[in-house]
């Protein structure tokens, strides 16, 4: 079941035309960082190479290009989540899923896998943009990949934050604005002076604390948990507050 | 006289069904459904009439899983809706108050769906998608996006996705809503076939339509069942059908009249 349901948002995605030109809008950004960076990486050559175990350019590029462009897919996963649940609501279409045998883990999951699925195209553009660069220089393909990673574990994070958001109101423009505020304000608690424990314990929270060794090619299992237990929670709670929509008699 | 006997397992079994109203803090909470209990069989077809804001669409609301009740059990063809509640919708179609369909997907694609998530074996996906357009009448429209067909059109596509899986119970909320007399005639004489094999409950405020298609009738009033007996029972009656309706609404214009005055 949760294949037909996969299939069906896939292809609600597909026919957005708000998909293609998001992706559109990050392929456009995504090149401009490109070439400033590549500059940036001629220009510092000399500096570079007097650093003790120097980058190669696929690291100078995963920690100064693929990185900043994960926060930029954090905060698109939910553009491409909002629509997930608010426009069932919103076009009176949740009564089809309310009234077939479909269970919610299998609705939410089918949605998720969606969503990321969908979100695989602004990753395989930021991925492709690096890989381009290979019959003109070596690259390390074990940091592309780390940071392929990365950016997957990232989206699927906050995609699962945008469906949360998204069942919780009938507006997708709402839902969106929701996940962002959500997604930036976990984002900013990593910018908490590390003083006090509590901060350093808050700034654990914030996605941005288990990135950076994704995009140096050192993925440490941690990191990976932490997105894979973020992903979770949202996923259960969007389980649960669809199933109190059944108690509650709203949508 | 129900002639089945007491072993007849039912289709449709609501026992005792409440559900409120949402209420203000510190305010009793209305009920929208009040205790309604009902039995249906193979065969039977259930017109469910009463005023605007009876509790006709709450209770196919609570019938179809789609709402929770305070209180009370449902049996769809034998699975406790709360405890199976996959088996139990499984045996299910719902045509809700708004049908409930995607403006971009053709109609034969959003049949397709519905019968996917109504688990139709994928083989026989394409005959019943099939056998559901000619049932409704929806050939000429098959390949036309849900977004551009009337009202009429929507709603007929509405009921082909409420029976593309053949469901043993069938809830209709006012599936004569938009149609025009022909497709009225229409619907009608298709409320009467599928009631033939499977139980079909229909809601309506129109005592005319549930006596051109109805084996049974049911009259609900502030979300509580007044009636329950079958069309030749209510026929036969010392009360007719009409004159109950009339004083139906008649308790309502004085009760609010009365209200107005109190305050």
């Amino acid at each position: 079941m949760i294949g037909v349901v996969f299939r069906h948002e896939l292809g609600r995605l597909a026919r957005s035309a708000q998909s293609w030109v998001v992706a559109a809008g990050f392929a456009g950004l995504a090149g401009y960082l490109l070439l400033g960076q590549l500059e940036r990486w001629i220009a510092e050559q000399d500096a570079i190479r007097l650093q003790d175990h120097a980058p190669g350019l696929a690291g100078f590029l995963g920690v100064n290009l693929l990185a900043p462009l994960a926060v930029v897919i954090g905060l698109l996963a939910p553009l491409y989540a909002m629509r997930a649940f608010a426009d069932e609501f919103r076009e009176r279409t949740w009564s089809l899923w309310q009234s077939s045998p479909v269970p919610l883990m299998a609705l939410v999951g089918g949605k998720l896998a969606a969503v990321v699925t969908a979100m695989l195209l602004p990753i395989g553009i930021a991925i492709a943009l690096v890989l381009m660069l290979r019959p003109f220089t070596p690259l390390d393909a074990g940091v592309v990949a780390s940071s392929a990673l990365g950016l997957l574990l990232c989206a699927a994070a906050t995609a699962s934050a945008g469906l949360y958001c998204s069942s919780l109101v009938r507006q997708p423009l709402a839902a969106a604005a929701g996940a962002l505020a959500l997604v930036l304000w976990l984002w900013l608690l990593g910018s908490l002076g590390a003083q006090a424990p509590w901060a350093r314990a808050l700034a654990q929270l914030s996605p941005g604390q288990h990135l950076s060794g994704f995009f140096q090619g050192y993925p440490r299992s941690a990191d990976v948990l932490y997105f894979l237990l973020f992903t979770a929670t949202f996923y259960v709670l969007t389980v649960i507050r669809l199933d109190a929509l059944r108690h509650a008699g709203d949508e | 006289m129900d002639t089945r006997g007491p072993s007849a397992t039912p289709l449709l079994a609501a026992s005792a069904l409440t559900r409120h109203l949402p209420g203000r803090r510190g305010k009793a909470r209305a009920p929208a459904v009040d205790n309604l209990s009902l039995t249906l069989h193979a065969g039977d077809v259930l017109g469910l009439l009463g005023l605007n804001g009876a509790g006709k669409s709450t209770t196919l609301r609570l019938l179809s899983g789609c709402l929770t009740p305070h209180a009370g059990s449902v049996h769809i063809a034998g699975h406790h809706l709360q405890d199976e509640p996959l088996a139990a919708r499984a045996a299910l179609g719902y045509l809700a108050d708004t049908p409930a369909l995607y403006d971009d997907l053709r109609v034969s694609d959003q049949l397709t769906l519905a019968a996917r998530l109504r688990r139709v074996p994928r083989d026989k996906i394409g005959a019943a998608v099939s056998s559901a357009i000619e049932a409704c009448a929806l050939t000429e429209v098959a390949r036309r996006r849900c977004g551009t067909l009337s009202k009429g059109y929507r709603q007929r596509v509405g009921i082909a996705q409420a029976i593309v899986h053949e469901p043993r119970v069938l809830l209709l909320d006012e599936p004569s809503s938009g149609l025009d007399p022909q497709q009225l005639d229409d619907m009608r004489q298709l409320v009467r076939r599928l009631g033939e094999q499977r139980c079909v409950v229909l809601s309506s405020h129109l005592l005319g339509e549930v006596q051109a298609c109805c084996t049974r009738i049911a009259v609900l009033h502030r979300g509580a069942l007044r009636i329950d007996r079958s069309l030749q029972a209510a026929d036969d009656g010392g009360e007719s059908l009409a004159a109950l309706f009339a004083r139906l609404v008649s308790d309502e214009v004085s009760d609010e009249s009365g209200d107005g005055e109190a305050a």
